[in-house]
C-alpha cells in the first residue's frame, strides 16, 4: 500500500512540475474557462434575469469544456515517450499511476477552476448572494468530470487517436453529471440549499464514477500497450 | 533484492510464439537463461525482436508456447517478475521538460531508491555536470546515457534492452557493453534486442 501512494505522489508531483514549467500550458484550461463565460455572459445581454437563469449551466459547460480541453491528451506523452510501457513492464500494477494522473488533472486543471466559479456568479447578476454556496456542487462536478475525462483519454490513448474522440467519448458519462450538477447548483444558489436531492445525486455518481474509472483505464492503456 | 540474489534468478522459454494483430510474428523460440548471462536476440529490422522483448517482459501475451521466472527454482508469479525487470523501451522514459536531475528523481519515488543514489549513477554513466540541463537539449547519446542512469537506479536483476545502441557513436558503445558486461559480473541477467553486434561475452540467439 505504501508503494502505491508512493507511486501516486510521484506521477501527481512530476505533472504539475511539467504543467508548471511549459510555459503557461497549465493555463489553457482556465484562459478557455474565461474567455467561455465572458463570452456567454455578454451572449444572453443585460437582462439580469435572463442572466440568472444561465449562470449554472454556464459554469457546468465552461467547467466541463475546460476540463476535457486540458485533459484530453493527457496519456499521450507518457505513451510517447515510453514512459508508460516501462511502467507497464516494470510494475505489477498501473492503477496506482492512473490515479497519480487523476490527482495531477485535479490540481492543475480542477484547482483553478473551482477558485473561479464564484466568481462568475458576479459576473451573472448575482452580486448579492453568498456566492461560495455553490462551491461544493461545482467541486463534486469538477471531480467526476476529470474521472470522466481520465477514461475517456485512457480509451483514446489506447486506440492511438491522439485525444480527437475524448469529447464523444466522456459525453455518455459527463451528460448526467451536467443534469444533476446544474440543479444541484441552481439549488444552492436560489435556496441555498447545499444538501439537496440532486447533490445527492452528484455525489452518488462521483462515487460510482470514483470506482469504475481507475480500473477501466489501467484495463484500456494495457492494451493500448500491447 | 541485493546484488548476492542476482544470480539466483532463471528464466524457462519453451516454444514461445507471439502473435500481433492475428499474425504469427516470432514462434518456436526456446532457451533458458540464468542470472550472470547475456543474451543477444539478433534479427534484421521488423524480424520480430521487440515483439520477443515484449513476451517476455509481461507486455505481450504469448500465443504459444511457456514462460516462467524462477529464483532459485521457486518459480516467482507475474508480480513478483515484473519487480525484478528494469526496461529500456525504444523511447527512454525520460521527459524532455524536465532537467535530467528531476527525471531521476521521479523515477527514484517509483523505484523507492533514496535520492542520494543519483549523484552516483549519473557519475558511472559518464553525464555529471549535466545534471541540471532540460532533458530536450541532450544529445541522444546522452539521453541513452540518462535512460541507463534511471535502469543503474532501479537496481534490479533483469535487464531487457531494446536496440541500446541504435544511434549511439563508438565510446557510447563501449561504455553501454560494459555497463552490461558488469550488470552480468554482478550476477544479472540481460537480454538485448540488437540488430548490431555488441562486444560482450553473450549467447546468441537469431530470429527471422
Amino acid at each position: 500500500m505504501g508503494g502505491a501512494f508512493r507511486i501516486m505522489r510521484a506521477v501527481a508531483y512530476r505533472d504539475v512540475l511539467l504543467a508548471l514549467k511549459s510555459g503557461g500550458g497549465w493555463l489553457q484550461g482556465i484562459v478557455f474557462y474565461a474567455v467561455f463565460v465572458a463570452f456567454m455572459a455578454f451572449a444572453f445581454g443585460p437582462d439580469g434575469n435572463a442572466l440568472r437563469t444561465a449562470a449554472a449551466p454556464t459554469i457546468w459547460l465552461a467547467t466541463l469544456f475546460a476540463i476535457q480541453l486540458a485533459a484530453s491528451e493527457m496519456f499521450v506523452s507518457d505513451l510517447d515517450d515510453g514512459t508508460l510501457q516501462t511502467l507497464g513492464v516494470e510494475q505489477p500494477s498501473l492503477l496506482a499511476y492512473v490515479i497519480g494522473k487523476l490527482i495531477g488533472v485535479l490540481i492543475i486543471v480542477g484547482g483553478p477552476l473551482i477558485v473561479a466559479a464564484p466568481i462568475v456568479l458576479v459576473m451573472f447578476a448575482y452580486g448579492g448572494v453568498n456566492v461560495a454556496i455553490i462551491l461544493p456542487s461545482v467541486a463534486l462536478g469538477a471531480v467526476a468530470l476529470s474521472l470522466a475525462a481520465v477514461i475517456a483519454s485512457a480509451i483514446n490513448g489506447a486506440l492511438q487517436g491522439g485525444g480527437r474522440f475524448t469529447a464523444i467519448l466522456a459525453a455518455p458519462l459527463s451528460i448526467p453529471v451536467l443534469i444533476f450538477g446544474i440543479d444541484a447548483t441552481n439549488l444552492a444558489i436560489e435556496s441555498s440549499q447545499i444538501w439537496s436531492v440532486e447533490m445527492q445525486f452528484l455525489t452518488a455518481l462521483t462515487l460510482f464514477l470514483t470506482a469504475i474509472v481507475p480500473g477501466f483505464s489501467v484495463l484500456a492503456l494495457r492494451l493500448g500497450l500491447e | 533484492m541485493k546484488r548476492s540474489e542476482f544470480e539466483k534468478i532463471n528464466l524457462q522459454c519453451s516454444e514461445v510464439a507471439c502473435a500481433r494483430g492475428g499474425v504469427l510474428v516470432v514462434g518456436g523460440v526456446s532457451f533458458e537463461l540464468s542470472g550472470g548471462e547475456a543474451l543477444l536476440i539478433y534479427g534484421a529490422n521488423g524480424a520480430g525482436k521487440s515483439s520477443l522483448l515484449g513476451a517476455i517482459s509481461g507486455r505481450l501475451p504469448l500465443s504459444q508456447g511457456e514462460l516462467n521466472w524462477y529464483h532459485e527454482n521457486e518459480a516467482l508469479t507475474q508480480r513478483q517478475a515484473a519487480l525484478g525487470v528494469a526496461m529500456l523501451a525504444h523511447d527512454g522514459a525520460t521527459k524532455p521538460g524536465l532537467t535530467v536531475s528531476e527525471n531521476l528523481r521521479f523515477w527514484c519515488s517509483i523505484y523507492d531508491k533514496p535520492k542520494g543514489d543519483i549523484a552516483s549513477v549519473v557519475k558511472e554513466v559518464k553525464i555529471s555536470g549535466l545534471e541540471h540541463r532540460r532533458t530536450a537539449t541532450l544529445s541522444a547519446g546522452q539521453k541513452r546515457r540518462l535512460s541507463f542512469a534511471r535502469i543503474l537506479l532501479a537496481n534490479r536483476p533483469v535487464w531487457l534492452l531494446d536496440e541500446p545502441t541504435a544511434s549511439i557513436d563508438d565510446a557510447g558503445k563501449a561504455d553501454i557493453s560494459a555497463m552490461i558486461e558488469s550488470h552480468s559480473a554482478r550476477g544479472g541477467l540481460a537480454i538485448i534486442a540488437t540488430h548490431e553486434a555488441l562486444d560482450i561475452s553473450h549467447r546468441s540467439l537469431r530470429i527471422g
